[in-house]
């Protein structure tokens, strides 16, 4: 071996530690960066001849990696994703429903309803009262109406999310499809090529967000992406995907792949607006699963609890309408068909209740007052309606064409799609509301009675005793969608499905939190494994800065040694 | 070489999860301290977030039914301190009644004694009472001073404007008693005699003192407290006032509603023009009376006079004047004479709106009497009824009606009321009001009303129609077709101028019932009225038809069936020893044989319908019939028809046919179902003390038609979740009801001394009962009481039973946070230290 063939070797070296010295000095400066992993240098020696110990040179670099922890932190952080999705929308419904006792209106609502009942029930006579009655009920009503928008801006929410998330999984599978293209122009163990993987496992965990995602390493350092139950997302160029509302699909085939998107955050939104009516499926029992539907049916039933007549303790439909009238005598109407550009509006106004001479009937139409006191040969409402419809009719101008029938007269309108007013009385008493105190059959059509709101009738005074007995009987059984409620009152119907959902948001934040440490246990551990340790670098520091030092202290030898050797020489 | 197994980043993620656990953890703590729940957010209890709902909600609920039974309690304490006072009121009232029976109200009476000789002419008799003088100068004819006495009396009673006063002549007396009780009036007399004339004198004596009720300051401020207590007020709210309409106060004042025994005003009418072939005659009813003798009587009928001299009987002045102008050419097509009996004959025109003049004059002190059936009626272009209201204002809450028929705007009867308020200053207030009513009413009227003053309306229109008036509801009988009752025949038979003859023989031999001959022969000791008693037993022992006695030492031979005429002679076919005279036969009362004409009586009730328990009754000859109204009468012909199907079903039949009048009359037509059967025919209306579940105006006057039937209900209040309970209390109330109508009757029986013992017994009864059931009012009224106390304390505590069971979820401890905050900032203090420790001892540190 000759002193030239050392220096080269020491020259080698110094390049070595120079090049060591540059990879401690990456690690240490991406020590705090979560998406890089600890770099090591691969060396090789070089033989310089036959019998002669080598040379060394750097043959390459390479990347810290824990396959297992990184597959069990993108398993983790597609849960994470999914618990978190869940979550984030549970407690906008949450918030929706009130998050304390003072803000869940449904409940307050129902209080002070009964409330309103009990006191007209003290004080039959006070219109503040009756008026309460009105404002109270219109406050369920409203808060019905409320929760229902809420659920549908929720519920839009969330589709729009599905379709923003599907978009960002796109466009995650295409950097991973682009990464793919450059790992395979590059050359193994080059420097190029850790950072390419770093940004590959970077972004596979991204895309763990939205969906669980298995990985396969191809020969050419490339990956393909599956999801958990074995859809291909990317095997080459990454698919298209798309949410028409409904369904994610691939665009290639249309072919609808909810069930196949496990885990991540698309999964648990897709189950979140998840309606699986007339699938003959019993409804999921998860809380997170089916939730609008569930809500939606939720406020339905409300509306049906309220509306409905049938059912054993009377409702309070019931109730209400069993009361009777404490008005000897009375005029109602009702607008049957509505004025529309092809007919005309029709008008019935009814007369009931005990006739006695003397009785004053008023009839209101467009502001034309039209008044009829019974006399003795009066001795049927039918008669009324004739004497009111005589008057009516023999007005030209109001624009109305009356009818009389048994017991009420038909008010036609002289024109098509024209609205007329309507207002009766009798004895100057506004006519009590017989029956139907709410009306519709769905949340969003659910209100007070409109002729209570508007004041063309007012509350049946002695019906508060049996409203109030209905309201609070405890022995009533609700049934909807995700909710069964037994031997409870029309409070425990409002409690109840505030409660449920209180419940299944608790649930889901408990999961929710659980995934999101669980992920960050094991993002610390995969960190632990391929991340930067400081106190290693430094270690390796001085060993590269000792063998630096080593290899200089070589050259410096044979630099003697041919200093030496020239003096020699030139002697 | 590696220093230790975890990256700097690593150890980053895990100093720095470590930290956020412990802020979170404090932050938590810290929130727990300031607020001392657990969290404000329901999210954090899980299930447990429904059981703060419901607790939450169930202690609203509870606290809510304390808000009501605390509101409630305010009127349920105010009852009972009314109830202990209304006891304490019917209390004393009830022993008020009890006391004065012994002593009663009533009425001054002053007794007019008449003595001396009569015959003169010319004497003067002068009564003063109540400030007028009444005189009376004899003619020389007066048989008795009672006819003296009986034209005072008659002067006294017909007085216009009216005395205080009321008189009945009896023998040589004249009776003077007040119409109300106290002491009215004054009463004088003097007697002029005519020069040279017998001595006469006229004394009084006041019989009795009249004297008012010691009760009735006591009744009246009854009445004023217990309209107070009845209008007690909880919150501007009446709590008497009933469900609906307790912001009206539920009761006038009670002291000036009407008087339930009968109302002090009335009504009448008539129809003072009617239309061209009117049917109204003019008719007029001469009232015999016994002519003394030398007295006469000149009768003038459209100027043709006929004189009759006594003595004669009533009947005999009946017949003759009867008689006479029954035959009087002058009258033959105008004056009909009908009915004709033992009391006098009706004169009838012959024609509608023709009318006659009858009067009667003569020296009898009391005349027979003319009295109008019916006044002419003139023939006009229209019709014209003319409606009389009279009588006391001040009342609250009578009612005035009238009722119109005209067809063809009405061809059913309507009636229109009007409820006095009691600030009406006259009967024209009244009036005025009704004629509103009609010119307001709709379908108008075809008849104008006009008022003509002093209570009086004028319905006019050139179609005919009927009208009446009427005061609270009334019912009047009038016989519209007199009968002709028979008369039982009686003879006299004298046996004058007996000499003591033994063998004269007395012969009596009816021929018509032929019977007889009947003898007796006489014996030394036989005077007249031996004979006639001889006589008497024969004729009886026969059985005849002909009751035989002995009145005024005569043979009084009296038929057993009036009506049915009796003929015989009475001759001495033996006469022995001296001449005895014949017997005589006076006819002491004519036969009068049954009219062929039943008598028809017409009972017409008016007034507004639609009252509920007032009861219906007529009387015919000792029968009552009686209707209860139900409230759903349409008017008063419903009434009617319902009397005339019971009067017709009796069983024993009545002996009469029932027919309702014609339609809108509101008349019940009572016909003997033979002639000459009088009928003794009476009605009233009875309105009850009591009204079960009234109808609106019934009760209460500021009720309104509108008002429903159950504006009066008890108001019933959800105290806990199925109890409610009924805790008011209406004016309504039976009980109240009672009291109210005791203390009204007791008013009308201190003032009525007449009925005094009926009334104030119905008083003491009603006041009896309402005791009794305001004492269960306030029975109820306190278990009410004790069951809202109970039932909120029981709410009181369970809500105190939610609040700890919510403070046991929500809540935590302030000392155990405190310590819990202690400790995170020592383990956070730690963690620092560790990691600050951690970070000195790394290489880095070492080598630098």
């Amino acid at each position: 071996m000759s002193l030239t063939s050392a220096l080269n070797t020491a020259v080698a070296a110094l390049r070595v530690n120079q090049a060591q010295m540059q990879l401690i000095s990456a690690n240490v400066a991406h020590a705090n960066d979560p998406n890089y992993s600890r770099k090591t240098l691969q060396t090789a020696s070089v033989a310089l001849g036959p019998g002669q110990i080598g040379s060394v040179e750097v043959s390459g670099y390479q990347n810290a990696v824990s396959a297992s922890l990184q597959k069990q932190l993108v398993a983790q952080t597609a849960d994470s994703g999914a618990s978190s999705a869940t979550d984030e929308y549970m407690s906008r419904v949450q918030d929706l429903f009130g998050t304390s006792t003072d803000q869940a209106t449904l409940s307050t609502a129902m209080t002070a309803f009964t409330t309103a009942w009990q006191q007209l029930q003290s004080n039959p006579e006070s219109e503040a009262a009756q008026q309460q009655v009105v404002a109270t009920g219109q406050r369920i009503a409203d808060e019905v109406h409320r929760l229902a928008a809420g659920l549908d801006q929720i519920d839009n929410d969330v589709r729009t999310d599905i379709g923003q998330s599907v978009n960002q999984l796109n466009d995650l599978l295409k950097q991973v499809f682009d990464v793919n293209l450059k790992l395979k122009q590059t050359q193994p163990n080059s420097a190029e090529r850790g950072d390419l993987l770093d940004t590959r496992d970077k972004l596979v965990q991204q895309i763990a967000q939205y969906v669980d995602v298995r990985t396969v390493q191809r020969d050419d350092g490339s990956i393909s992406l599956f999801t958990a139950s074995g859809l291909q997302l990317m095997d080459g160029p990454p698919a298209l995907l798309a949410y028409d509302g409904t369904n994610v699909y691939k665009v290639e085939d249309g072919t609808p792949i909810n069930s196949q998107l496990q885990g991540g955050r698309i999964h648990a939104l897709l189950n979140f607006r998840q309606d699986s009516t007339g699938s003959n499926k019993p409804v999921s029992p998860d809380p997170g699963t089916e939730v609008i539907r569930k809500m939606r049916a939720q406020l339905d039933a409300i509306v049906g609890a309220f509306t409905s007549t049938t059912g054993t303790p009377p409702t309070f439909a019931a109730a209400y309408d069993a009361g009777s009238t404490s008005q000897r005598i009375s005029a109602s109407y009702l607008t049957t068909v509505d004025p529309a550009t092809s007919s005309p509006q029709y008008t019935t106004v009814t007369l009931s209740g005990t006739l006695q001479t003397g009785d004053v009937f008023e009839v209101d139409v467009n502001g034309h007052s039209y008044s009829y006191t019974a006399v003795a040969t009066d001795t049927s409402l039918d008669q009324i309606a004739a004497q009111l419809a005589n008057q009516i009719n023999a007005d030209g101008t109001v624009g109305v064409t009356a009818i009389p029938g048994v017991g009420g007269l038909q008010l036609v309108g002289s024109s098509n799609n024209t609205k007329f007013t309507v207002q009766t009385t009798v004895n100057d008493e506004t006519t009590e509301l017989s029956g139907d105190f709410f009306t519709g059959t769905n949340r969003f059509d659910f209100q007070v009675n409109a002729a209570l709101a508007n004041g063309s009738l007012q509350v049946k005074r002695n019906a508060a005793s049996g409203v109030v007995d209905a309201l609070s009987s405890a022995d009533r059984n609700f049934t909807a969608v995700g909710l069964t409620l037994t031997n409870v009152s029309y409070q425990g119907l409002m409690t109840g499905i505030v409660g449920n959902s209180i419940a299944n948001a608790k649930t889901v934040s408990d999961q929710s939190k659980f995934d999101s440490d669980a992920m960050t246990m094991s993002q610390q551990r995969y960190q632990s494994d391929v991340g930067v340790n400081l106190d290693e670098e430094i270690a390796n520091l001085q060993v590269v800065q000792n063998a630096y030092a080593a290899s200089a202290r070589l050259l410096q030898v044979v630099q003697d040694m041919f200093d030496t050797l020239e003096q020699a020489v030139a002697r | 070489m590696a220093i230790n197994s975890f990256s700097t980043y690593s150890i980053y993620l895990s100093n720095l999860a470590g930290f956020q656990n412990l802020q979170s953890s404090l932050n938590d703590l810290t929130q727990q301290l300031s607020s001392l729940k657990k969290s404000g957010d329901l999210t954090y209890y899980g299930a447990s977030g429904q059981r703060l709902l419901d607790l939450r909600a169930d202690a609203d609920k509870r606290q809510g039914y304390i808000d009501a039974t605390t509101a409630a309690s305010t009127d349920v304490k105010t009852y009972d301190q009314v109830f202990t006072q209304m006891e304490t009121l019917a209390s004393n009232m009830l022993q008020a009644f009890t006391a004065p029976d012994s002593d009663p109200p009533t009425k001054q009476v002053n007794t007019v004694t008449f003595d001396g000789d009569l015959g003169d002419v010319g004497d003067v008799y002068k009564l003063t009472v109540d400030g007028r003088l009444f005189s009376y100068i004899t003619n020389g004819a007066e048989g008795s001073f009672e006819e003296i006495a009986g034209n005072l009396a008659r002067q006294i009673n017909n007085a216009n404007p009216p005395v205080r006063a009321t008189a009945v002549a009896k023998g040589d007396q004249l009776v003077i008693t007040g119409t109300q009780p106290g002491p009215l009036y004054d009463v004088t007399t003097q007697v002029a005699d005519v020069a040279g004339g017998q001595a006469n004198t006229m004394t009084q004596t006041l019989t009795t003192a009249g004297k008012v009720s010691p009760i009735v300051g006591q009744v009246n401020n009854a009445l004023i407290t217990l309209q107070s207590l009845l209008n007690e007020q909880v919150n501007d709210r009446y709590i008497f006032g009933g469900q609906t309409i307790n912001d009206i106060a539920p009761v006038v004042d009670l002291s000036k509603l009407p008087d339930p025994t009968g109302s002090k005003d009335s009504a009448s009418g008539a129809t003072t023009q009617q239309l061209a072939a009117g049917t109204i005659v003019q008719k007029m009813r001469v009232t015999a009376d016994e002519l003394g003798t030398n007295q006469t009587e000149t009768f003038s009928i459209n100027g043709n006079n006929f004189t009759v001299t006594g003595p004669l009987t009533a009947q005999q002045v009946a017949n003759q004047v009867a008689t006479y102008y029954s035959t009087l050419p002058a009258l033959t097509g105008v004056v009909s004479v009908s009915d004709v009996d033992a009391e006098g004959f009706t004169l009838t025109s012959a024609t509608a709106g023709t009318g006659f003049t009858a009067t009667v004059t003569g020296t009898d002190p009391t005349p027979s009497v003319i009295s109008t059936v019916q006044a002419n009626v003139p023939i006009g272009a229209t019709q014209n009824d003319v409606l009389t209201f009279s009588g006391p204002l001040g009342s609250i809450g009578e009612t005035y009606s009238v009722t119109i028929t005209d067809p063809p705007a009405h061809t059913s009867p309507v009636t229109l009321t009007y409820r006095s308020t009691g600030k009406e200053t006259s009967m024209d207030d009244v009036v005025n009001a009704l004629i509103s009513s009609i010119t307001t009413y709709q379908p108008p009227f075809g008849v104008t009303a006009t008022a003509l003053g002093n209570g009086q309306m004028q319905i006019s229109s050139a179609t005919a129609f009927t009208s009446s008036a009427a005061v609270e509801n009334s019912a009047a009988v009038a016989t519209t077709q007199r009968t002709v009752v028979p008369v039982a025949q009686e003879e006299q038979v004298g046996f004058p101028g007996m000499k003591g003859d033994t063998g004269d023989v007395y012969t009596i031999n009816f021929t018509s019932p032929v019977a007889g001959p009947f003898t007796v022969t006489t014996t030394s000791e036989d005077n007249e009225a031996g004979v006639a008693a001889k006589f008497a037993q024969q004729i009886n022992a026969a059985g005849i038809g002909i009751t035989a006695a002995v009145k005024n030492g005569k043979l009084s031979l009296t038929s057993n069936t009036p009506g049915t005429p009796f003929t015989y002679t009475a001759a001495l076919t033996t006469d022995v020893g001296q001449t005895t005279p014949a017997p005589t036969m006076t006819t002491a009362v004519a036969n009068i044989p049954a009219g062929a004409t039943p008598q028809t009586d017409e009972v017409t009730f008016s007034g507004p319908a639609g009252a509920k328990g007032d009861v219906y009754s007529v009387t015919v000859n000792g029968r009552t019939f009686e209707y209860k109204t139900n409230g759903g009468e349409a008017d008063m012909d419903a009434i009617a028809i319902q009397l005339a199907a019971q009067i017709n079903a009796a069983v024993p039949t009545a002996g009469v046919a029932a027919t309702p009048g014609p339609v809108g009359s509101g008349k019940l037509i009572i016909t003997a179902n033979t002639g000459g059967v009088a009928l003794d025919t009476t009605s009233k209306i009875t309105h009850p003390t009591v009204v079960t579940d009234p109808l609106p105006t019934q009760y209460n006057v500021h009720q309104t038609t509108g008002d429903s039937d159950l504006s009066w209900d008890r108001a019933p209040i959800t105290i806990a979740d199925q109890l409610t309970i009924n805790y008011t209390f209406s004016a309504n109330e039976p009980a109240i009801q009672r009291l109210i109508a005791a203390l009204r009757i007791a008013q009308s029986a201190v003032t009525d001394p007449d009925q005094y013992a009926d009334k104030m017994t119905q008083a003491q009864s009603l006041a009896r009962n309402a005791l009794e059931g305001i004492r269960a009012l306030h029975s109820v009224n306190t278990v009410n009481d004790t069951l809202m106390s109970a039932t909120t304390l029981s709410h009181q505590t369970q809500i105190n039973v939610n609040t700890d069971s919510t403070q046991k979820i929500e809540g935590v401890d302030p000392n155990e946070v405190a310590a819990k905050i202690q400790n995170a900032q020592v383990q956070l203090q730690a963690v620092f230290s560790v990691v600050g420790q951690t970070s000195r001892l790394s290489l880095v540190n070492f080598l630098t």
